[in-house]
């Protein structure tokens, strides 16, 4: 801020103004040195720099020389002896001051050139200004802090150690007690909520393999009853160790806590303990160790270092001894907790600079070397080896050699910032924690912006382009364009564009020359490097073409796009021009781009014109059924055309296929489309921001450091270093993101809730199943920039997919069924990146007691048990209708079978039976037999005997089918050979008898047998019975009667004795031999035919009808009988009737 | 429709009587014979056949009976039948049977004849 009064002072005239100065600069000196405190550095500054337009040397020099070692203006004074002695001509105390101020952090070679060009030739100057470019790196560096304090979260604002924990947590100790931060919430434990923490001043924090966090506490300075001491915190819970002792080193204040191996060393008063276990080791006083609070502790593998108040000690640890060893050096010096470097070399903090020691050796590092203190504090290394410094008087980098004061933490309430601690986390961020001043991160600028300290002065042209060396082209509307330099971070040259209108655009054509827009819609041609410009001979369509946009063809021509002339293409002195009538679609045609086959893309009335070099081809662009007009085009590496819009968004178009809308970004204007590189693709979208498509990530809005900027952009211009370039009225814009900001957040679960009650989250969660509703906290550490992080969560088990993108760092899960879940949430950075693997935690839900697997179980063992019973009854079931369905198939095989058999047996027992009755003088004879099955026991048989007489058998076999059908062909067989044998029937049966009895007996069979002789002569008939029905005789006048004539079956008994029966019969008489089927049938109720009804029916009606029709009504009435149901035994009939005999 | 002969064996020492109920038919036979073979090796020697419950009785069943008889004479016993229906007595007269086998009228009747 000017001085008001001093300014005002000026203003008033030159001759008062220089009187003033003199009178400062001769006057005020002694007052300076004695009361610098009270002295204002803008005082100094004004005078000097009036000095220095005065060319005062002598007084400069005197004026610097004196105020050299005032902070933080040492090395603004040091330039400043430099250039007065260089100005009276000692041009080697120049140069030895100007060595001084790079050493001192001078890093600006643009004010070396500017102020000490003279010096240029001298190679020692050269050797300096390449140090200064050198040490660019760091100082041109710029460095964003984003302090964190009560305000946000904080315990309170006076923390005393930061550190990172495993899980990527910043823990803060502090005056109050202990956060934890994970980028989205304060995880507090204080002593007002945890009591266990008895001490103030949280110094040393550290956390040891197993998770758990080792605190150092320092004495309550409030309550002489409270003293500091050991806490640990494990899972949520605080407690006190050595509370009453024995242990001395840890009576008290514990300022330093490290982990090393398993061991946890602790930091006290006049001591040093190690914990391994249950191990307690102790060094003290009488080990060796100096006096005094230890102030910091690093735990190497052999050699643990103690920083104390009393010097820096080595307890080495090598060979299984211990040697405890005090460096001389540092004897009286307050260290504190020393780091090992990169380079193997061990820093140390001390309250009398940094000492550095390497090979034994100590140098130190102080205000000489650029400093802002002597009093070092702590200490940090990143990971491109920048030094970070913690001092009383703020915090500095330091590279190459070059110290930087990172301004963002240079003071706090109006005091030089104190810094307590600093830790680079493992991705490349700072935390420093500030006395009273909170925590601050800190973290490379990805955003710079030169203005007028840098050459660039405005109104500039919003257009920036590639000088063929590299460097930048910016210009001025008013025609002065400015070559930028890259490397110096400065204007390096300046040129007029010969033109009497201002600058509207202009870009590279790809060799020397400048394409230059003018306002009043002229070309010219423009060489940065000679500064001569030229004028192109393109012939313009009558009246000139508005807004041009120039896109060279790479065959030393170009093509504009114009917003009223359609499109022009110039080379060599040659314009064409293609309007409405050509085939475009607009005359609009706006941004034109050449793809890399050659293809020229430009806009189209509802879409984008595709133009091949011979004709203009439409394509339309359509979201959500609206027609959208092309505005920018941008070729990605795989060939993918990238169209944005004026209003739709975003487009894509693959080599062969339609431009398609890209959901990434649905609505808005794209009026940049950039290529960076690898495949990034850098966007700017009217009024939302700039975007960019990581190669690796999604398109994300807007962008870490660029969302100040995005409506004041219109071009951005990315170069090979992957830094995109762009300006706006008044600044040139650098953004390049750092490698670190590309890391993905790593995603922690930070606290489960449920039922209300806190539940640690290192344990897979176990809940009841009425306490199932769930609530998980959660983070993304990146802290690049927190707020950009971004979360999926899912749970699995529940939910089929991930969540929609949110920025909720919370979920809750209500009425969780029960069952077994893994929680997972993955994280994204600010770039669209994702964290590759998510952070997971098994949920249980417990079943009730009627869901347990004990219950489940029984039930399902019952369920099994009624289930088999089921099952088994079923297949009972089953195998029973199976086993009939299986009989029933055989029976039906079998029957098919036995069918075929038995109608072949039929056949053969058919061919057994008499097929015709024999002719016989004075009878006529009929027979037939009808088994019951298809084959039968039944049989009849004729015998033509000696003497004329005829045997006539009628037999009956007791069993049906097969047995019978066999035992009456044997029967048959018998009977005919036996008839022969006997006359008499009698006696026949009785011998067929002996013949057949023990064979039948055996087989429990017997024979019904009736044998009659006929004898033709007197037509007598003699018949003898064994267990057969006895012949009925009827009479040709009707009498019908069954003769007495009976005996045992055949096979009934060996001793049956049988007797003959003779009748005479008369012409018209009919004796008819049965089988007992006849008789024995039945009707369907039931009824027995009987002997009677035969009788009757013999009886009656017409008794002159030839035997074969008595025979026939006989079969017919005892089936009429049966009604055709089935006949249950064989029927045999035998009609013998008395005819005449024949001549 | 064929109804399966059941047996009721009923000892009246020292006469056995077996009441059929049903046909008396060839397929009878097996259990027939077996009720019989039981009772005469429980020494029965006199059996009374009481024929009340038969509907049927067919040369197949008489044969059985034949047989029945056959083995009692073997062994010395005696049989009767009682309760025939005359169908069935005609039957049993026609094979002979008579000739051996008393017929009563009733079971009563049978066992007091043989008892006698």
């Amino acid at each position: 801020m000017e001085d008001a009064n001093t300014g005002e002072l000026f203003r008033r005239g030159p001759a008062f103004s220089l009187a003033l100065i003199i009178a400062l600069c001769l006057f005020s000196a002694p007052a300076i040195s004695t009361a610098e405190e009270q002295s204002s550095p803008l005082d100094l500054d004004e005078a000097c720099q009036r000095f220095r337009e005065q060319r005062l040397w002598d007084e400069l020099l005197q004026t610097a020389t004196r105020h050299a070692a005032l902070e933080p203006d040492r090395v603004a004074h040091t330039v400043r002896m430099a250039e007065a002695l260089m100005e009276l001509g000692d041009e080697s105390g120049a140069l030895d001051r100007l060595e001084d101020a790079v050493r001192l952090g001078l890093a600006d070679v643009g004010l070396l050139n500017e102020r000490f060009g003279r010096l240029a030739p001298n190679p020692r100057f050269q050797a300096i200004a390449g140090d200064a470019a050198r040490a660019l790196a760091t100082v041109n560096r710029e460095w964003r802090a984003r302090q964190y304090g009560a305000k946000d979260g904080l315990i309170d604002n006076n923390p005393r150690s930061v550190q990172q924990l495993r899980d990527g947590r910043i823990a803060i100790g502090s005056e109050n007690g202990l956060v934890l931060f994970d980028g989205a919430r304060f995880e507090t434990y204080s002593h007002f909520s945890e009591p266990s923490i008895a001490g103030d001043y949280l110094y040393g924090v550290a956390e040891d393999d197993r998770g758990r966090i080792w605190i150092g506490s320092w004495d309550d300075t409030r309550d002489p009853n409270v003293s500091g001491g050991l806490f640990v915190l494990e899972q949520n819970t605080i407690r006190r160790l050595f509370a009453d002792g024995p242990h001395q080193a840890i009576a008290g204040s514990v300022k330093a806590v490290a982990h090393s191996s398993g061991s946890v060393f602790v930091g006290g008063r006049d001591g040093v303990l190690e914990i391994r276990g249950e191990q307690v080791t102790a060094w003290g006083v009488d080990d060796g160790l100096p006096a005094g609070q230890v102030l910091g502790l690093l735990a190497e593998e052999d050699v643990i270092w103690v920083g104390s108040e009393g010097g820096l000690v080595r307890i080495g640890r090598e060979s299984g001894g211990e040697a405890v060893s005090v460096f001389k050096e540092l004897g009286g010096v307050r260290c504190f907790t020393p780091v090992r470097l990169r380079s193997g070399v061990l820093a140390v903090p001390t309250d009398k600079g940094l000492y550095l020691l390497a090979e034994g050796r100590f140098t130190r590092l102080g205000r000489d070397d650029g400093l802002p203190s002597d009093q070092v504090v702590c200490l940090a290394e990143d990971q491109r080896g920048t030094l970070w410094i913690g001092t009383t008087r703020g915090l500095v980098v330091r590279s190459e050699g070059r110290t930087a004061l990172i301004e963002a933490v240079i003071e706090q309430s109006g005091e030089p910032a104190k810094i307590e601690a600093i830790v680079v986390t493992e991705r490349g961020s700072v935390w420093a924690a500030v006395r009273l001043g909170g925590v601050y991160a800190v973290e490379e600028r990805s955003m710079v912006a030169f203005g007028r300290e840098s050459g660039i002065e405005g109104p500039l042209v919003k257009s920036v382009a590639f000088a063929p060396d590299g460097n930048l082209v910016v210009a001025r509307r008013s025609g002065e364009i400015s070559i930028w330099d890259k490397q110096a971070a400065r204007v390096r040259r300046e040129a007029k564009i010969d033109a009497d209108h201002e600058i509207k655009k202009f870009c590279g054509l790809g060799g020397d020359d400048l394409l230059v827009t003018l306002r009043n819609r002229e070309l010219r041609l423009f060489n940065p490097e000679t500064g001569r410009t030229s004028d192109i001979d393109i012939e313009m369509p009558d009246g000139g073409c508005s807004s041009m946009y120039p896109e060279i063809d790479r065959q030393g021509g170009f093509f504009l796009g114009t917003f009223s002339c359609g499109l022009l293409h110039w080379k060599d002195g040659k314009t064409t021009h293609w309007g409405l009538d050509a085939g475009l679609t607009t005359v609009q045609t706006s941004n034109v781009m050449l793809d890399r086959s050659g293809v020229l893309w430009t806009k189209g009335a509802g879409g984008m014109t595709r133009f091949d070099g011979d004709e203009f081809t439409l394509m339309p662009l359509v979201r959500d059924g609206v027609e959208c007009v092309s505005w920018n085009y941008a070729e990605d590496l795989e060939g993918t055309l990238w169209v944005g819009t004026w209003g739709c968004g975003l487009f894509k178009k693959t080599a062969t296929g339609r431009p398609e809308p890209d959901d990434q970004l649905d609505r808005g204007v794209v009026t940049a489309l950039v290529p960076g590189v690898d495949g990034d693709m850098w966007m700017v979208v009217w009024g939302q921001g700039v975007f960019l498509a990581h190669r690796s990530g999604e398109l994300v809005e807007p962008l870490v450091g660029l969302h100040d900027y995005s409506s004041e952009l219109v071009v951005l211009t990315a170069d090979e270093d992957g830094a995109v370039w762009f300006a706006d009225a008044e600044r040139l814009f650098r953004f390049m993101y750092q490698e670190q900001d590309l890391e993905p957040p790593r995603p922690i679960i930070a606290s489960i809730t449920a039922a209300s009650a806190q539940l640690p989250v290192i344990r897979p969660l176990v809940v009841a199943h009425d306490e199932n509703d769930i609530e998980i906290l959660y983070a993304g550490i990146w802290w690049r920039d927190e707020n950009k992080v971004r979360f999926r969560t899912r749970m699995v088990g529940l939910d089929d997919d991930w969540s929609p993108v949110t920025d909720r760092a919370d979920v809750r899960y209500r009425n969780l069924p029960p069952g077994r879940y893994r929680f997972e949430v993955t994280a994204r950075n600010g770039y669209g990146i994702w964290s590759p693997e998510p952070a997971t935690i098994s949920v249980r839900v417990l079943p009730p007691w009627w869901e347990t697997w004990w219950f489940r179980g029984l039930a399902v063992l019952a369920a099994l048990a009624m289930m088999s019973l089921v099952v088994w009854w079923q297949v009972r079931k089953y195998r029973r209708r199976k086993d009939r369905e299986v009989a029933q198939q055989l029976d039906a095989a079998e029957r098919e079978r036995i069918d075929k058999d038995l109608a072949l047996g039929r056949e053969i027992q058919t061919g057994l039976l008499p097929a015709e009755a024999p002719q016989l003088d004075g009878f006529e004879l009929a027979g037939k037999s009808l088994p019951a099955r298809e084959v039968g026991g039944d049989f009849f048989t004729y015998v033509p005997l000696e003497g004329g007489g005829l045997g006539v058998a009628v037999g009956d076999v007791s069993g049906k089918s097969v047995p019978g059908a066999l035992y009456m062909a044997v029967s048959s067989s018998l009977v005919e050979a036996e008839a022969r044998r006997f006359g008499d029937p009698a006696e026949m049966l009785g011998a067929l008898n002996q013949r057949l009895h023990e064979r039948l007996k055996r087989r429990r069979m017997f024979v019904a047998l009736l044998y009659a002789i006929l004898d033709p002569q007197d037509r007598t008939v003699r018949l003898a019975c064994a267990g057969q029905v006895p012949p009925l005789l009827v009479r040709g006048d009707g009498d019908a009667g069954f003769l007495e004539a009976r005996g045992l079956p055949i096979g009934g008994m060996k001793s049956a004795v049988y007797r003959n029966t003779e009748v005479s019969l008369a012409v018209g008489d009919s004796l008819v031999l049965l089988s007992d089927g006849v008789v024995e049938a039945e009707s369907p109720d039931g009824e027995i035919y009987g002997f009677e009804r035969l009788e009757k029916l013999l009886s009656e009606g017409d008794q002159n009808r030839a035997c074969a029709a008595t025979l026939e009504r006989i079969l017919d009435d005892v089936n009429r009988f049966s009604e055709g149901g089935e006949q249950l035994d064989d029927v045999t009939v035998v009609v013998i009737q008395a005819a005449e005999k024949r001549a | 429709m064929w109804q399966p002969l059941e047996i009721e064996a009923v000892q009246h020492a020292p006469v056995s009587v077996m009441r059929v109920r049903g046909d008396f038919t060839a397929e009878s036979g097996d259990a027939f014979n077996e009720v019989f073979r039981q009772l005469a090796g429980d020494g029965a020697r006199c059996f009374v056949v009481d024929f009340a419950g038969i509907k049927h009785l067919n040369s197949g069943g008489l044969a059985v009976l034949v047989g029945m008889l056959s083995e009692i004479q073997d062994t010395g016993g005696t049989l009767a039948f009682s309760s025939m229906a005359s169908h069935f007595k005609r039957m049993t007269h026609i094979i002979g049977l008579t000739d051996y086998v008393t017929v009563y009228h009733s079971e009563q009747e049978a066992i007091a004849g043989l008892s006698s």
